[in-house]
């Protein structure tokens, strides 16, 4: 897959992240749905790295001191924290399991653990940000911002067709 | 296409057994996870399916105080759209992310130039 295309959907799972975090900014039942569809973007996100997944995942048996054993550990622990996000999230949802017809009492631990792992997945968003900062700040630059940047730049002014035709 | 499906099915299996694992682990070991202490318990299927020394067992007095406390934290005043507060709460974790972003750049720098200066003594 293109890099375009990874940053693309990497982009939309950030600003999705970010909305998604504050029910305060949506209300409660977009909260809920834009969880729903941000964890099936994450399916996305992992399915179009999955090479680089085995890869890291094989180099973390094979070399004990590399960065991508603090990837590992990074990107795994923040796979279990939006797991619990989901899974409290969904055991304290209030649109999602009254469209489906099911009524759960809320249960404060849930929601305290609600709390703590989206804090959890917060800072290791943070965290994976920052390691794949290189990747990321490369590929801006080569597919926003030198595009952009060719856009404001002076066009060269066309050479003259009479000196062209003198030069043959 | 076969192996895209493969993938996502997959995926989906790992996460369904963590979350399977984290929800045994909560409904049963919460008593050693400090939860109970922390909120008490809920009511419903959740209470039922409860073992005996979990965060289900008990529930102090001000369980519900506490769980509407956390609810208006979450969900604004009844649930209302605060769009004010909401785009704070986003600037805030943009701030985070950026912080961590420089510390994680900063250490980077800094252990970098450790190495090369470790390098050029030894050369």
């Amino acid at each position: 897959m293109s890099a375009k295309t990874n940053l693309f959907v990497d982009s939309v799972i950030l600003v999705g992240f970010l909305v998604a975090f504050e029910p305060l900014l949506t209300g409660i039942a977009i909260h809920e749905w834009l969880s729903l569809a941000l964890a099936a973007t994450l399916m996305v996100h992992l399915v179009l790295h999955w090479e680089w997944v085995l890869n890291v995942a094989a180099r973390f048996l094979r070399k004990w001191f590399h960065e991508s054993r603090l990837n590992f550990i990074v990107d795994t622990a923040l796979f279990i924290a939006f797991v619990l996000v989901m899974l409290s999230g969904i055991l304290i949802s209030r649109s999602i399991l009254g469209l489906l017809g099911i009524q759960l009492a809320a249960s404060p631990a849930w929601r305290t653990l609600h709390s703590l792992s989206a804090d959890a997945s917060l800072y290791l968003t943070g965290l994976h940000f920052a390691l794949h900062w290189k990747w990321i700040a490369s590929t801006i630059n080569r597919f926003v911002v030198a595009p952009l940047g060719r856009l404001f730049q002076p066009r060269p002014l066309l050479s003259d067709p009479l000196a062209a035709v003198e030069e043959k | 296409m076969l192996k895209a499906t493969f993938r996502y099915l997959v995926i989906l299996l790992v996460a369904c057994l963590a979350a399977l694992a984290l929800y045994w682990v909560v409904e049963n070991r919460a008593s050693s996870l400090g939860l109970n202490t922390a909120l008490g318990r809920g009511g419903g299927r959740h209470a039922m399916a409860g073992a005996e020394g979990g965060f289900l067992e008990q529930r102090p007095a001000n369980a519900e105080a506490s769980l509407e406390g956390f609810s208006r934290m979450e969900h604004g005043r009844g649930g209302e759209v605060n769009l004010l507060g909401g785009l704070s709460g986003v600037l805030k974790n943009v701030t985070v992310i950026a912080a961590i972003t420089l510390i994680v750049f900063a250490i980077r720098q800094a252990g970098n130039l450790i190495f090369q200066r470790r390098r050029v003594k030894a050369v």
